[in-house]
Order: C-alpha cells, then sequence, then structure tokens
C-alpha cells in the first residue's frame, strides 16, 4: 500500500480538481456540449482493491467497455475508463451528430473508434492538465479498449496482475442531455509515486 | 536544437527514421515531409510543402482526421489512428507484394501537440508506422484460428461435429429451454449389429457405411437440427422446439428410410437398420444435460433389448404396447397417429 500524507493527499485533491475543471472546459469547447465530472476521489488501494473498486462504482452488473491507456514520464501509470454497456450508442451520437465527427468505418468498427476517441480524449485532457500543473511531461501508448464483464476473471486479471499497489483517483463523468456516465480511474504504480510526491511537492511549496 | 554538435540538424535525423513524419500548422499547411514520406507517397517535398494537408489526401476527411486535428489543438492531447480499425490513414501502397492481400500500407498513425513559444499548441507532429507485417501476422493468425476451432469441434470421419462440440451445443439448447420454455428434444441412435458390417465386409467398408450413414441422417433431419458423432456408430440429434412426439416422429421416419436404404461399398449394397432413443423436456422436471442424455440412453437400451430397429422414447412404459414393438419392422404399422411421414419400400 502507497502511504500518502494527509498534506499530500489534500494537495493532490486540489490539483486534481483544478485540472479536471480545466480538462471539462477544453472538453465542452471540443464536443460543444457540456460534460459534468464530479468531485475525484483519491485513496491508496491495494491489487485485490482495485477490481473491487471498480465493481463498487458501476454498479452495473452486464458489460461494460474499459478504455485502457498507459502514460509515462515522471510519473507513470494506466488509466480506466469504464462505461456501462448502453453508453457507446450515445457517445457516437454525440460524437457525430452534435461535434461533427464524420468517418468511413462501419458501424461496429465506429462505435469502438468513438469509445476509444472519447477515452483518449478524457483520459488525455485530464493527465495533461495534470502534467502541466505539475511542469512535468507525459508520453501516452495508444489506448486499447475492450469489452467485458464487471465481475469476469478477464477484467480481473487485466487490471490487477501487473502493478503492486496504486493510486486510485476515481471520478464520474456525466452528460445532461445524453445518457452518458463513465468513471475515470488512474492507477498510478509504486515506482513512479517518487516523482510524483516529489512534484507535488514543488506544488505545495509554490502554493504556500 | 542547440544541444546538436555542428553540422548536424534535426532535419536530417527525422530522415533516417523508418516511420514517416509529417508536420501541420493550423491551416493544416504541411511544414515538414520526411524523406520516408517521399519515399512511399512518391511525392516530393516541393511536390507538398506549404500545401494544405486535405488537398494532398483528399480522403483524410472521411477518416475523421481534421476532427482529431482539431481536437489536439484545442486540448493540446495526443490521438491515435488504430490499424485495426482503419486500416490505412493515408493511401500509401503496401511495400511488400508477395503473400498480402493488402494492397495499401496498414498503418497506425499518431498526432502529437507541437507547442510556440508561448505554449501554445501552433503545430502537429503526424507519425505514420507501417504496420502492414503486424496486420499480416494478425490476419494469419486469425485463419489458423477459425481452421483450428472447426478442426476441434469436427468428428474427422464422418465431417459431424464431435462429441465434445455437441456437448456444448446441447447445453447452450438447455440453457435456451430454460429461458425460453420451449420443448427440446435429444436422440441417441444406434446402429444395429454393426460390428457384423466390420466381421463381414472389414473395417473400411466398416467407415464408408458410418459416413454414408451419416450423410443419410443428416439429410433426413430438420434444418436446425444438430446431428453429431457420439462414439462408434452411436450419434446423436438435438432437436431443439420438437417435442418428445414430434422427435420420435423424425426418429422413426428416419430409420424407415436407413432401413430401405443401402449403403454402398465396392458396388454392393449392404443394408442396416437403426435403433433409437428419445427423451424430452417436456417429461422432465428438470432439464439438464445429464439427465437428457441419462434417458434418451435408457430409451435406446430399452429398443435394442426389445429387438432393436425401433425407436424408444422416455419414460418407457408411455409406449410399450407390444404391437408397436413388434411391428416395428413394418413401417405399415407406424404410423397409427398418422403423422409419420410416408417413404416406406419401394
Amino acid at each position: 500500500m502507497i502511504e500518502l500524507s494527509e498534506e499530500r493527499h489534500e494537495a493532490l485533491v486540489e490539483l486534481i480538481n483544478i485540472c479536471f475543471g480545466r480538462a471539462m472546459a477544453s472538453l465542452a469547447e471540443l464536443l460543444e456540449s457540456h460534460i459534468h465530472l464530479s468531485v475525484p476521489v483519491i485513496r491508496s488501494v491495494s491489487p485485490e482493491e482495485v477490481i473491487k473498486a471498480l465493481t463498487a462504482s458501476i454498479e452495473e452488473k452486464d458489460e461494460v467497455t474499459i478504455v485502457q491507456q498507459a502514460f509515462g514520464g515522471e510519473f507513470a501509470g494506466e488509466a480506466v475508463l469504464a462505461l456501462p454497456g448502453w453508453t457507446s450508442q450515445s457517445l457516437v451520437a454525440m460524437l457525430t451528430e452534435q461535434s461533427g465527427f464524420t468517418s468511413d468505418l462501419e458501424i461496429d468498427k465506429l462505435n469502438l473508434e468513438v469509445i476509444l476517441e472519447v477515452g483518449n480524449i478524457v483520459i488525455g485532457a485530464c493527465l495533461g492538465q495534470f502534467a502541466e500543473l505539475l511542469e512535468s511531461r507525459i508520453s501516452y501508448s495508444p489506448p486499447a479498449v475492450f469489452l467485458d464483464r464487471i465481475t469476469s476473471a478477464g477484467l480481473k486479471e487485466r487490471l490487477t496482475t501487473r502493478e503492486m499497489g496504486a493510486l486510485l483517483v476515481q471520478t464520474r463523468f456525466s452528460h445532461k442531455e445524453r445518457e452518458v456516465t463513465g468513471y475515470l480511474f488512474f492507477f498510478l504504480s509504486q515506482f513512479c509515486l517518487e516523482g510524483l510526491f516529489k512534484a507535488v511537492d514543488r506544488f505545495i511549496e509554490k502554493m504556500s | 536544437m542547440s544541444n546538436l554538435p555542428n553540422g548536424l540538424d534535426y532535419a536530417q535525423i527525422v530522415d533516417t527514421l523508418s516511420q514517416g513524419v509529417i508536420v501541420i500548422d493550423r491551416e493544416m499547411r504541411i511544414l515538414l515531409w520526411n524523406y520516408w514520406m517521399e519515399a512511399h507517397s512518391r511525392l516530393t517535398r516541393e511536390d507538398v510543402l506549404g500545401k494544405k494537408i486535405g488537398d494532398v489526401f483528399p480522403d483524410l476527411d472521411q477518416k475523421g482526421f481534421f476532427w482529431k486535428v482539431r481536437s489536439v489543438f484545442t486540448l493540446g492531447n495526443f490521438a491515435f489512428f488504430s490499424q485495426g480499425l482503419h486500416s490505412y490513414i493515408f493511401p500509401l501502397a503496401a511495400t511488400r507484394y508477395l503473400e498480402t492481400s493488402f494492397d495499401k500500407m496498414q498503418q497506425s498513425v499518431i498526432l502529437a501537440p507541437l507547442r510556440g513559444p508561448d505554449g501554445q499548441v501552433e503545430y502537429i507532429c503526424v507519425s505514420i508506422k507501417d504496420d502492414t507485417d503486424a496486420a499480416i501476422y494478425k490476419e494469419r493468425l486469425e485463419q489458423s484460428k477459425q481452421q483450428l476451432e472447426i478442426m476441434s469441434r469436427t468428428d474427422p470421419l464422418t465431417g459431424l461435429v464431435n462429441r465434445r462440440y455437441l456437448f456444448e451445443r446441447l447445453q447452450e439448447e438447455v440453457s435456451r429451454h430454460r429461458r425460453s420454455g420451449n420443448p427440446l428434444s435429444l436422440a441417441i441412435l444406434d446402429i444395429d449389429f454393426f460390428k457384423h458390417v466390420n466381421d463381414t465386409y472389414g473395417h473400411i467398408c466398416g467407415d464408408k457405411v458410418l459416413v454414408q450413414f451419416a450423410d443419410l441422417l443428416q439429410s433426413q433431419v430438420r434444418r436446425y437440427d444438430l446431428v453429431g458423432r457420439y462414439g462408434g456408430e452411436e450419434f446423436c440429434v438435438i432437436l431443439p422446439g420438437a417435442p418428445l412426439a414430434g422427435a420420435e416422429n423424425v426418429m422413426n421416419r428416419f430409420r424407415i428410410y436407413i432401413e430401405n436404404t443401402p449403403c454402398l461399398w465396392e458396388e454392393q449394397e449392404i443394408y442396416v437398420t437403426v435403433s433409437a432413443g428419445v427423451a424430452s423436456s417436456e417429461n422432465l422436471p428438470d432439464v439438464d444435460l445429464d439427465s437428457l442424455l441419462r434417458l434418451a440412453d435408457e430409451a435406446l437400451l430399452e429398443a435394442k433389448s426389445n429387438g432393436r430397429n425401433q425407436v424408444r422414447t422416455w419414460p418407457l412404459d408411455v409406449k410399450t404396447d407390444p404391437a408397436i414393438a413388434l411391428g416395428a419392422n413394418d413401417p405399415d404399422v407406424i404410423p397409427d397417429d398418422g403423422t409419420i411421414m410416408d417413404s416406406g419400400p419401394i
């Protein structure tokens, strides 16, 4: 488990709040519609708890779509955007009708492309702001998308085997006009916590 | 830039990369076009620099390219086009001509933000990676997977589905029955005195008879029934939606058909008969795979011990009328319920 002092925890919440706010503004500009991100919850979790945290926040018993994106740099980890199965139709409509996304892909592939892109944008916007605030840089791997049942062993394996422990940043994004709800998780790996803490300490110093 | 030794510049390095690099500005004008791009597009820098990328590649808009470009300028994020979804973004010729069905180079493309002196995203670096090899391997892997899947569920002699797949499908049908309540029947068939065929004509002939029997059985069931080889000379038919009487009819029709249809081997006509046991969901309070198999098997044993060349159903006491058991060899005796199709001897 990762030890997180109260001061750092507060600073992280503050940081993430700011960058989520900025990310929301940029997303609204791009999508020409307002996406609401709930106040993030940050906590340190053990590998076994990662899947529990997911199941607890997503009440869906059915399929979830998971967009997974690894990132590296001063702090590295994995971002996961989990969407209940039914949201993809709304997302496709949101991107194509509202914000002019065009593509010659067949419908199945278009659905995946839209989910990937929304995942990439939401994750990229939040992380990008985060890195900017911490005056750090992030490199991204291409996102991957997969469908699974939230309770299934496959999902468990994908999410828990690699990391030793994680700092979980959890938020819920929702959209008023359309039925879109999603959950965003950042798993920050233990290796890079030192780098993250250094950056956070720099931020605390600057603020005080 | 200033960190590089004298005489060396980044443009030279970018030209040595084995991937495409294009830089565009907010007006979509091409500012950089590396050597890889020249080689693969057959367009020189003189051809493209300063031109709008949409004029050089008119199909980009259809691929959501400019939407993602806008997102990179607005959000400062990275954007990706995966080969798996798009195949390609830029219509470049594939560099491999042998063993490939791709005429266009398969690509994964990344859009990365480049910032001006004030920190604003002013340019986008488009990098293009040739993924044709990976796509070819993926395609081959997919083909092998499909072949293996077919092999793993097929009985090599008869071409029917094998026991393993049969049980898988039966389990699925049991689940469907539980959800829908529609009837489900199962028949097990056994060729009578098959050992006699092997002993008289040899095993090669025995195999031929099995193959022809399988084909005939397949041809006589309903379109949505599944026929599989259960073991040696035993076969199974899953009859979704068929009540007990219906399944019994199908089996009886086949029993009479096979009795009168010879299998051919080296210009000899070999006649076989079949015994069958049928079990159905309608007589079972709790339907599961094991009970259906067990009860159909019990009915089959009853058919065998009662003189063979007959169809018996479970529960066994439903039809113990000796007239039917005795008259089982005579097709004219069977259709007293009037539902059996006429396929008597010619």
